[in-house]
């Protein structure tokens, strides 16, 4: 049971790691992604929606490929920090980062597109400097969807298995996420505590969607509503 | 304020208007057709068309700030009516400003507590409009932003920023495609017609070649002169126009000043000397030229001193009344 609460632990870190690194390259990514007008713009596009459509094993694969030390990703790393890439805790992170990313860019894509221009453009007009107008018009206005991308990513991250077993492995304490170690259970015949894993998962992910879903509610309405 | 505003670009018609307006007029009335270019020449003059070429100066300083009012109200939707002005006010010059005079002015006191998102379009055209005069620039440009608002009230509005700009030397360009708006209150009117000012100037003479040299309606002309001692009895200005008594309704008028936006059509004209007619204005005056503009119809251009009017009869009445130039008639219409 230690065991499990290990996988928990590392599968909380995992999640809130990657979706904080997330939010940080998805906003400046999704802002210009809004704003860029060009022939390759649906390929751009594409790339990002991958991991949407693409089984994870497949990018698991070519993450495996990449992280190894005979690649330059991999072999760059080993001389920068000591390590191999693959089957460690930051190697789960750069998976969990590119799978996850669709789900973190497209709300808030989304979210700057049906952002008027003449909001910014009367922001700029009364005086609002560039980190003014982010700070208190853009980040407040498109803010329901910068929860859903946080939630998403969030939730996603929590559930990822075949990119783990991919690049990860079965490591614990490293790289066993609470799905392997489900996985592992599973394989062992040990339905009990299998059973245990799931449905906390169940609970645990139906509350968060729940909440992210009451969240975006309340804001939708406040857009919408004309009761004062 | 002058300007001179220049913008090219591919797949848009061509913006070409230079302009200067004397120092004494607070509000300009911009008006064209739709399309002309209004809100393109609006923003290129806001600095917001990032390809033209644009030079603006106020009387009050070389650059100039300017504030756009688009046609949407734009106010921002997570603060309230109240964060939205104090925003508006934390970026003007004089941060410490009293909110009241604007809210006054724009008849929104009592909307400081609401969520933005909760008004209704015209409430919230009131509160861009204040939030517009909070910032404090030295030139406002109102797109069509009152378009919302009850005639009433939108009167009220612009007779009020007429009055505050006049006070701190404002300037108000105040577009519409409602000229009959503009021609009551601007002090001077431009019309842009395809991408180029057409006319710019004196309100009667914009009005003139509004209604003689373009298709553009409808026909109106100005009458404007000195109030007179009202008549207690009834809510009209009585004002003197080339030494003839007129009424105007009391809400288009500025203190001593009255001025009466007459519609062509509305227009009659005859050769008798007593009024027995429920029109209430009797303008003596003399017809100058007639202009055939349909099988149907025909426009008058009558003349009393400085002041010219326009009335659009049928050929069947000119014919009725023998009606030819240099004829002494008398027009009669509505007061409004």
């Amino acid at each position: 049971m230690s065991g499990d609460w290990t996988a928990i632990w590392l599968t909380l870190k995992l999640a809130v790691i990657s979706s904080l690194i997330l939010m940080i390259i998805a906003t400046p990514l999704a802002w210009w992604l809004a704003k860029w007008q060009h022939p390759a713009k649906p390929i751009v596009q594409a790339v990002i929606a991958l991991p949407l459509v693409l089984p994870p094993t497949v990018l698991g694969f070519y993450l495996l490929l990449a992280f190894s030390p005979q690649s330059w990703l991999g072999s760059g790393w080993e001389s920068l920090t000591g390590g191999q890439l693959a089957f460690s805790f930051a190697g789960l992170v750069i998976g969990s980062v590119i799978y996850s990313l669709p789900f973190a860019v497209q709300p808030l894509y989304a979210g700057f597109v049906q952002l008027d221009i003449k909001y910014l453009e009367t922001a700029g007009m009364l005086g609002l400097s560039r980190t003014a107008q982010i700070r208190r018009v853009i980040l407040p206005m498109v803010k329901p969807h910068i929860i859903t991308a946080l939630g998403l990513a969030f939730a996603h991250t929590l559930g990822e298995f075949g990119v783990v077993l991919m690049i990860g492995g079965n490591i614990p304490g490293e790289t066993q996420v609470l799905s392997i170690s489900l996985y592992d259970h599973v394989e062992s015949l040990n339905y009990g505590q299998a059973h245990q894993l799931a449905i906390g998962l169940l609970i645990f992910s139906l509350i968060l969607m729940s909440l992210l879903y009451r969240l975006n509610r309340k804001g939708r309405d406040a857009w919408n509503s004309r009761s004062g | 304020m002058e300007f001179k505003v220049r913008l090219n670009t591919q797949g848009r018609p061509p913006l070409e208007a230079t302009a200067a307006f004397s120092a004494q007029s607070v509000l300009l009335g911009l008006t064209g057709p739709s399309g002309a270019g209004k809100t393109t020449l609006l923003r290129a003059l806001a600095g917001l068309e990032k390809c033209a070429q644009v030079n603006v100066s106020s009387y009050r300083r070389s650059s100039p700030r300017i504030m756009m009012v688009f046609s949407e109200p734009c106010l921002f939707p997570h603060l309230s009516v109240e964060e939205n002005l104090i925003l508006a006010r934390q970026y003007s010059a004089d941060s410490g400003a009293s909110l009241t005079t604007y809210t006054a002015l724009c008849h929104c006191e009592h909307l400081l507590g609401r969520a933005a998102v909760s008004l209704s379009s015209g409430e919230a055209q009131r509160v861009a409009l204040a939030r517009a005069l909070a910032s404090q620039p030295d030139i406002l440009l109102i797109d069509e932003g009152m378009g919302a608002i009850d005639s009433a009230t939108r009167r009220a509005i612009i007779s009020g920023l007429k009055q505050y700009a006049t006070k701190t030397q404002l300037q108000v360009v105040l577009v519409s495609h409602d000229i009959s708006d503009l021609a009551l209150y601007a002090d001077e009117l431009a019309l842009l017609e395809a991408g180029s000012l057409v006319c710019a100037g004196q309100v009667a003479r914009v009005l003139g070649h509004y209604a003689t040299e373009t298709s553009l309606v409808p026909c109106l002309s100005l009458l404007e002169g000195k109030a007179t001692d009202p008549d207690p009895r009834y809510p009209y200005h009585r004002f003197l126009c080339e030494g003839q008594v007129l009424y105007a309704h009391s809400r288009a008028s500025f203190e001593e000043h009255v001025r009466l936006v007459v519609d062509a059509r509305q227009v009659s004209l005859d050769k008798m000397d007593v009024n027995q007619s429920t029109l209430v204005n009797a303008f003596a005056c003399q017809i100058v030229s007639m202009d055939t503009l349909s099988d149907a119809e025909l426009r008058v251009t009558l003349r009393q001193g400085d002041t010219t009017l326009y009335a659009i009869i049928s050929h069947l009445s000119r014919d009725r009344l023998g009606l030819t130039a240099g004829d002494a008639v008398t027009a009669r219409f509505k007061l409004c």
